[in-house]
């Protein structure tokens, strides 16, 4: 676009409608520097390679550090039901099903009480994004 | 939502009933109020309100397509 002769806010304002997966690695930055690309629309480059969702779709949260690491699902091991203890005390008490995730505490330990998550859905993918982990077969883990 | 500590499991409740009533999905009291912003396309910025030390997760609650069920949440630790 700047070898077109277009302006840089017509430039920026199409970085910013894009959707498309950035290339933000060092020989690509510095091919736009040598094409006399201004440094406001490289930092912005830089700034939608982070958010893209052709290759970000998930859950992020911004770590202390600024950058946004992303939380990986986890599967429910399984259920517990107390069907049977409802029935021996009452049936007027409810009878619970719990879904079970393993150990107590998460790998992803957040220290802020405040933290600020991102979710970037890709609307391309043929499959669910918040389910992406489990494969394409139905009922696979059924 | 707010996931429980339990032994050396984490759990969420998913149903309840008892001999008159019944009801599936995520217990209304577990689940937690935050501020949802439009960032960019098909991007948000969820900030939930002040959180307790303890255990927490994403779940998803719409209609899964092809015929699966949810079986995974996204999860954290805050401290």
């Amino acid at each position: 676009m700047k070898e077109l002769g277009f302006d840089e806010t017509i430039i920026l304002s199409k970085i910013n409608a894009s959707d498309v997966d950035f290339d933000a690695s060092i020989s690509a930055l510095s091919k736009l520097k040598e094409a006399g690309v201004s440094s406001e629309v490289i930092a912005l480059v830089m700034q939608k390679a982070q958010f893209s969702t052709k290759s970000k779709t998930g859950i992020y949260y911004l770590a202390a550090d600024d950058t946004l690491k992303p939380i990986l699902a986890s599967v429910f091991s399984g259920t517990n039901q107390n069907a049977v203890a409802q029935q021996l005390v009452s049936g007027l008490i409810n009878a619970k099903v719990k879904s079970q995730l393993p150990k107590r505490t998460f790998n992803n330990v957040i220290n802020s009480r405040s933290p600020e998550f991102t979710f970037i859905f890709d609307p391309d993918t043929g499959a669910d994004n918040m389910q992406n982990f489990q494969g394409d077969g139905p009922g696979l883990f059924n | 939502m707010r996931v429980k500590k339990s032994n050396n499991l984490r759990e969420v409740i998913t149903s309840k009933s008892n001999m008159f009533t019944g009801s599936n999905g995520i217990d209304p009291k577990a689940s937690l109020p935050f501020k949802i912003e439009t960032i960019g396309n098909n991007k948000f910025t969820v900030v939930p309100e002040s959180l307790e030390p303890g255990e927490y997760c994403f779940i998803y609650q719409g209609n899964v397509p092809q015929g699966r069920t949810n079986q995974s949440v996204f999860d954290f630790s805050i401290k």
